[in-house]
């Protein structure tokens, strides 16, 4: 194919032609058969430019026509069964994520991973998927993940960057060398495969070692804390049944976000914040970061995070019970450091809390809480739990608690005194970047001790640098392995592509130098094989081997007939003490981002390009600081400080911009982790700074700062420009009381008429619904979008001037007090208008009416002309400002094959995942039947984890779309302008006290100037008035 | 109008002769060092311009400001500012000429010829502003192999397509009907000098006139009926242009007001740059100072001062309509465009469009030179922030707020915009050396105009 011009042609088109020179070779190859992917780039003068620029001289040039070169498909002589050109094959798979399990179904298409989506047999999660559990795949096709075995020749203090390139012969012989001197240590990070750590047991027993876990912000204190409190050591951690609570209390956790299992949290979090299934299950938050969490709450307050045990005491001490009285008498010291409002909240969620006995929910396990007192306002909550009779109510111990998360902050020290003893002759390091998530200078000396350090990852990372060999791993999904998420829920892990690079796994390695024959894949079996041999008369298979097949099918192994079964009670044993310390000046919280967590996936470019949930900003972390503290120390948006910790050994200091968040409590920076990596890669290389440097003995939160002015600025990407409604109804919002009155409450409708007859659908038409109620904001559907859409990544630049291409984009408004604003989260796409603005200003009919009530973008016929955009009310449509097809190999394999990759200058947006309505329409007509309701899920909606998008058949009278049109919460955004989404949006309730509608919003009049706030003001009989929350803005 | 039937229109009593003389020996002559100056600065610019166009196409439209949510920029801004500018050469030479307005003829034909070059500089914009510069001719309806695949005829863009190419077309054939009688004159006068390839080039465009009196009488026919055709023209082409923007539901650009609002402007921003050009004209021909008189320039700035206020009262009735119409939307998009972001480009609108112009209340003022030729470029000045002040105030801020944005230049956008006078300007200097700059045919009646016993 390469060849396309014949030598000995007769005809010449010009002389270069003729003399046949190699430039002009390179130049007829080209010609006509440039895929979108070998446009012009921006550096440089490509092919296109050329043609663009002299377009009438190369005219001249080219006379007379190439034919376009053949390009033979090769069909394939045996076809492997089951793989047909063109039809997506799935696979249930799973991988685990910092101690995260996702289980999940790998779609492929003609043998390569393009979207992953949730199992829906894995009970309490289902098919949804977070951001970072979507962005597994394009970690995948990481360009920079390491392709072969790599040696570093390391100076004594291990700080050069020499790399020699080596083989995996070479490696085992000289490993097996060092291993035979003995002192073969391992350590991990969580890890919920029995069958790798069973292996790893018996590799370090056998080279006379240990084997050690250790996690950056693991869950081992916490779990650590139950011990004390119920006398009773604990391997797993309690699972929160918030599909069984009427009350949570959270004080200082991002349970929806960053916690352990949030992913099942958000799940029955969505559940029982659906306002038609009875009255919402009521969040109290008291946090000193800004989180998604408090974003979502109905009742917050922002508390420093050295008040935290002070305000448990507070909640205890309002119980009036003497012998919680007694628990906490040597605490109230610190209750009088409570301010009158934070007293007042703390009195509220007791009498909440009361009300609602074994139906309540108290945590304080999130980062916030990680401070000196930690264990203390643990035990705190544990009695709370146990005093309220929750324990083995609304939170598990016992029938399906995580025990994934088998990491221990104690391992990391006994590791370094086996360091110090001179013990350790060869150190594994697998699945855990210690470097980077404890980048201190102590330790790297400790650990420079170590003769031979093998790092298992997939890169020369922080970590790597500093190992004498990095031996990369298999990708999560090239390689077998088993987790166990849940007690008694377990799930499979199959390879869904052979491995890209010169890859092996950690187990096959740790095999081959033990000795033995067998392989990984063996291991893994044998693992299922004796739980089949245990318990498969659960299973319902006669044989292993149906077992088996059974198993890779369906992904997930469920011993639990339910996994809500309750518990036995538990009862509080321990006691807990602690002295209020004053807390003066700033102090730093840092808190895993919902984007990129602990750092591990911070080269995926899809995270780094997510916006935050809170602040909306990509690219970069930062101090968020409170409205309060920028004023009163001169700080505007995006000012560079310097911080400095100090700690008894070393100080470490970082200069980040700061970011004004409302809602932050005075005194707290926040700082997120997993930016500022270093060898990570070329998308997270120079992204922000490592926020791990200034966390000492994990304490994460109340860390004592102290900041510099720098003077200069730094610019801050934030996506989104605004973040008040101006007083416009875009966001309906109402209280569960009010929605009682009236469901239609916090809606103010609008009378449309129109001079025109309306499109006629006769067959399907497609809406969606999006309810606000559920939604939390925590923007796991743009990332979805992007893989099934093939959306591209454009860069801090591109999105700092406002050209990010995301089809489905989350605003979020904050409203009120800046102090502690109410926010709210909504996920806007495209509307797809029956009367769409778009459709009737394309001079080309590039954007046209489909017959099924879809506004589709025809890309080749758009010439760009972007008046579709400016016409858009909703301002949904993006414009390929660039050629941003133009993807690094292997990325491009992460290309959906059934959505066209857009070239520049051509405008897109959200299609409600057209190809997969065609794709289940086809199938559905092969067997004679229209497609049922819920059969046809968009991206956005599958991954969805509190199922507030739905999508259906508006035609269909029993779709739940239609359903949920009919409920008298829908509204339509912009309804006045009349354009008939078919999107439409339901009214968030909040579980408040409080008035939030107001009760005039149908006397107003349309087009009221004065728009919503005036509806809003407080009223004066309402008791919650002296509470926190500032409602009333003028 | 009496006071002018008092004074000639042509001053320094010429004979028909030396009317011939004047403005030949400009075609015949040869240039200044000055218009070599003059035309080698502006050909610099003219080349700047065509790299960072190239630049623009060949990397992307992403090198400009525009971004989402203001999909529009300068190359829409400076399209409406330049189709405005030429509105003035169709005013001058078509609607006067019905008018029977004789002082028409000094100043028609350089104001036509500014029409069909400003026109022209126009036409490139909305070409470079689409993503695909390379498919623009997608916009035109012509017949085609991609299946029944045609033109959306509802789309104001598409109504553009045809206005511009109506008008670019019809002032051309205009211009050039003007120019045959004057073309003969230099082909006959160049034959007496025996200057060959004059002869040939102007005996080709003079398409073989002789001037007799049956050619006459069919010009002055044909003329007066292309005349009839361009006069709605100068309504519908701007009337079409602000379409882009009333059409679409966006909050301040969906107005009724707009077409009246966009003739009255571009008639406005049309004087201006006629006044501009011809004080220039004036400066660096002083010959010039006979034909266009200082009474010629007093007319002008009389149609501008009018057409100011016009425009100023548009942009009263725009703030009114929009507080009386209730819409908080449109309410909202109006006070931010004088108290948002962008209220330094409206109060330069404001000052350089109305109150500026009210100077020329001031008799002193309009017939002084130096004067009417500053305001004149601030009139220009201000009429390009009125189609910035519409087109990126109302994009950046519309219904819901999270998508609110802001816009700023690049280098390409101000590339894109000081180039274009490049063009503009070196065709115009071109236009000055070849064709004779006033015509000829049409001054020699109107010399006895304020002579005793003239007609």
């Amino acid at each position: 194919m390469s060849k396309t011009i014949n030598e000995n042609k007769k005809y010449w088109k010009s002389l270069d032609q003729w003399t046949n020179s190699d430039e002009f070779k390179d130049l007829a190859e080209k010609e006509f058969m440039s895929s979108p992917l070998s446009e012009e780039s921006q550096e440089g003068w490509a092919r296109r430019d050329f043609l663009k620029l002299m377009g009438a001289s190369l005219a001249l040039g080219s006379f007379g026509c190439v034919r376009r070169p053949a390009q033979k498909i090769v069909p394939f002589v045996n076809r492997p069964v089951g793989l047909v050109h063109g039809i997506a094959n799935h696979y249930a798979s799973s991988l685990v994520e910092a101690g995260e399990v996702y289980s999940l179904v790998v779609k492929t298409r003609e043998g390569r991973p393009i979207k992953l989506e949730g199992n829906d047999l894995f009970p309490s999660v289902g098919e949804a998927l977070s951001a970072r559990g979507q962005a597994q795949l394009l970690s995948l096709y990481d360009p920079d993940r390491l392709k072969a075995p790599l040696q570093n020749l390391l100076n004594e203090e291990r700080n050069n960057r020499d790399t020699v390139k080596t083989d995996w012969s070479k490696v085992d012989g000289e490993l097996s060398k060092k291993l035979s001197q003995g002192g073969a240590y391992v350590l991990s990070g969580d890890n919920p495969s029995k069958a790798s750590r069973d292996l790893i047991t018996r590799f370090v027993s056998k080279f006379g070692g240990k084997y050690y876990k250790w996690s950056c912000a693991g869950f081992s204190k916490f779990k650590d804390s139950f011990g004390d409190a119920y006398g009773v050591k604990s391997e797993s951690l309690p699972r929160y049944k918030v599909e069984d609570a009427e009350f949570i209390f959270s004080l200082g956790t991002d349970f929806l976000n960053e916690a352990y299992g949030s992913l099942a949290l958000s799940k029955s979090w969505g559940k029982r914040r659906d306002p038609s299934a009875g009255e919402p299950v009521r969040l109290y938050q008291v946090e000193s970061t800004m989180t998604l969490t408090g974003t979502n709450a109905d009742e917050r307050l922002p508390l420093a995070s050295s008040k935290y045990l002070s305000f448990l005491c507070a909640v205890i001490s309002n119980f009036k019970d003497s012998s919680s009285y007694a628990r906490a008498a040597s605490l109230f010291s610190g209750i009088k450091s409570l301010s009158p409002e934070e007293l007042e909240f703390a009195r509220s969620v007791s009498d909440e809390l009361k009300k609602k006995r074994g139906k309540s929910i108290v945590m304080s396990f999130g980062h916030d809480s990680q401070n000196k007192d930690f264990l203390e306002i643990q035990k705190a909550t544990h009695f709370i739990n146990s005093y309220l009779g929750n324990d083995g109510k609304t939170i598990d111990y016992t029938k399906a608690p995580y025990v994934s998360y088998n990491s221990d902050s104690k391992d990391l020290k006994s590791l370094i005194n086996d360091i110090n003893a001179n013990r350790v002759k060869t150190l594994f390091i697998y699945d855990t970047n210690l470097f980077y998530n404890h980048p201190h200078k102590a330790l790297k000396e400790i650990f420079n001790k170590v003769k031979t350090v093998v790092y298992i990852g997939d890169r020369n990372d922080e970590t790597g640098m500093r190992a004498h060999y990095v031996l990369p791993d298999h990708h999560a999904l090239e390689k077998w392995n088993e987790f166990e998420s849940l007690k008694n829920i377990f799930t499979v892990a199959q390879p869904t592509i052979s491995p890209l690079y010169d890859t092996r796994a950690f187990e096959d390695s740790l095999l081959q130098w033990m000795g033995e024959k067998s392989t990984w894949y063996d291991l893994v079996k044998e693992t299922w094989k004796s739980r089949y041999q245990s318990y498969g008369s659960l299973s319902g298979y006669s044989t292993f081997d149906e077992f088996w097949i059974g198993l890779l099918q369906k992904g997930v192994l469920s011993l639990n007939s339910s996994v809500d079964q309750t518990s036995p009670v538990r009862s509080f044993v321990g006691s807990f003490k602690g002295v209020y310390k004053k807390s003066d000046g700033p102090t730093l919280s840092v808190y895993k981002s919902s984007a990129l967590a602990d750092g591990r996936l911070s080269n995926v470019s899809w995270l780094q390009e997510m916006p935050d949930p809170v602040t909306k900003i990509v690219w970069d972390n930062y101090f968020s600081i409170s409205v309060e503290y920028a004023k009163e120390m001169k700080l505007s948006e995006g000012d560079l400080v310097e911080v400095k910790v100090s700690n008894s050994s070393e100080d470490y200091s970082i200069s980040l911009p700061v970011h004004i968040q409302p809602g932050q409590e005075l005194n707290t920076f926040s700082l997120a982790m997993g930016y500022g990596r270093v060898g990570g890669g070329k998308v997270c290389e120079g992204v922000g700074k490592n926020a791990c440097a200034l966390v000492f003995d994990e304490q994460h939160a109340d860390v004592k700062l102290n900041v510099k002015k720098l003077g200069t600025n730094y610019t801050l990407a934030n996506v989104q420009g605004h973040h008040s409604m101006e007083g416009r109804a875009i966001v309906n919002e109402a209280s569960f009381k009010e929605y009682k009155k009236d469901p239609s409450a916090g809606i103010h409708r609008h009378k449309v008429i129109s001079l025109w007859s309306k499109h006629k659908y006769p067959g399907h038409k497609w809406g969606m619904s999006v309810d606000l109620s559920t939604c939390t904001g925590c923007t796991a559907c743009v990332v979805a979008c992007q893989a099934e859409n093939n959306i591209p990544v454009v860069g801090k630049k591109l999105a700092l001037e406002g050209r990010e291409m995301h089809w489905i984009r989350i605003d979020r408004y904050f409203e009120g007090d800046p102090k502690n604003p109410r926010t709210v989260h909504q996920p806007v796409m495209c509307q797809h208008c029956d009367n769409a603005p778009c459709e009737t200003v394309c001079p080309v009919l590039a954007t046209v009416h489909g017959s099924e009530g879809t506004n589709d973008m025809v890309y080749n016929r758009c010439v760009g002309t972007r008046y579709c955009s400016n016409n858009c009310p909703y301002k949904v449509r993006r414009f390929n400002w660039f050629n941003y097809s133009k993807i690094e190999s292997p990325l491009k394999m992460a290309l959906n094959p059934e959505v066209t990759v857009r070239s520049r200058g051509v405008m897109e947006k959200c299609t409600f995942c057209i190809q997969k309505i065609n794709d289940v329409k086809s199938k559905a007509k092969l067997k004679d039947r229209k497609p049922f309701d819920g059969e046809i899920k968009t991206a956005c909606q599958q991954t969805c984890p509190t199922n507030a998008i739905s999508f259906g058949d508006m035609n269909d009278p029993e779709s739940e779309v239609s359903k949920r049109f009919k409920d008298k919460r829908t509204y339509v955004l912009l309804e006045e302008i009349n354009v008939g989404p078919a999107v439409r949006y339901m009214t968030k309730i909040i579980n408040t006290d409080k008035v939030i509608a107001g009760d005039s919003h149908h006397a107003k009049p349309h087009g009221d100037a004065e728009g919503e706030n005036s509806h809003k003001k407080p009223s004066p009989h309402n008791k919650d008035n002296t509470s926190h929350e500032g409602e009333a803005h003028s | 109008m009496s006071d002018l039937l008092e004074k000639p229109l042509i001053e320094g009593d010429k004979t028909s002769q030396d009317v011939t003389e004047d403005i030949s020996a400009l075609v015949e002559s040869a240039p200044h060092p000055k218009w070599f100056a003059l035309l080698g600065s502006a050909k610099g610019l003219f080349l700047f311009y065509m790299i960072v166009v190239g630049i623009i196409i060949a990397t992307g439209m992403g090198t400009m400001g525009v971004n989402h949510p203001v999909g529009w920029g300068t190359d829409i801004v400076t399209f409406v500012f330049w189709v405005g500018i030429g509105h003035a050469g169709t005013l001058i030479s078509a609607v006067l000429y019905l008018f029977r307005q004789k002082w028409r003829t000094s100043i028609a034909r350089s104001a036509e010829a500014m029409t069909v070059i400003a026109v022209a500089t126009a036409g490139i914009f909305p070409i470079i502003h689409t993503g695909r510069p390379w498919l623009a001719f997608w916009l035109f309806p012509y017949p085609n192999q991609r299946g029944p695949l045609w033109v959306n005829f509802r789309s104001p863009l598409l109504w553009d397509v045809f206005a511009i190419s109506t008008y670019a077309t019809v002032s051309i054939v205009f211009w050039y009907i003007g120019l045959v009688p004057d073309f003969a004159t230099l082909r006959d006068r160049a034959k007496k000098d025996g200057r060959n390839i004059r002869h040939k080039v102007y005996g080709a465009l003079s398409l073989g006139w002789r001037g007799a009196t049956r050619h006459w009488s069919h010009y002055e026919m044909t003329y007066l009926l292309l005349a009839g055709l361009s006069t709605p023209l100068v309504l519908s082409v701007h009337s079409i242009v602000s379409f882009d923007f009333a059409v679409a539901q966006l909050p301040g650009w969906h107005t009724t007001i707009f077409p009246p609002y966009f003739v009255a402007g571009a008639i406005f921003s049309g004087f201006a740059m006629v006044v501009t050009l011809m004080t220039l004209i004036r400066i660096a021909v002083p010959v010039f100072k006979d034909y266009v008189t200082i009474n010629h320039m007093e007319l002008m700035n009389k149609v501008i001062m009018t057409t100011g206020m016009l425009v100023g009262y548009a942009y009263a009735s725009e703030f009114f309509i929009a507080w009386y119409s209730g819409s908080k939307y449109e309410g909202y998009a109006f006070v931010n465009r004088a108290f948002g972001p962008y209220w330094w480009a409206y109060w330069t609108m404001i000052t350089c469009n109305v109150v500026i112009p009210q100077l020329f209340w001031v008799r002193r003022l309009r017939r002084s030179i130096p004067v009417m030729f500053v305001i004149s470029i601030f009139v220009n000045i201000g009429m390009w922030f009125e189609r910035y002040v519409i087109t990126v105030t109302s994009l950046h801020r519309d219904f819901l707020p999270a998508n609110w944005g802001i816009f700023d230049l690049t280098f390409y956008d101000f590339g894109a915009l000081v180039g274009s006078f490049g063009m503009f300007f070196t065709l115009f200097l071109l236009y000055i050396k070849f064709v004779p700059a006033v015509s000829i045919a049409e001054v020699k009646p109107v010399l006895g105009v304020g002579k005793e016993g003239g007609h």
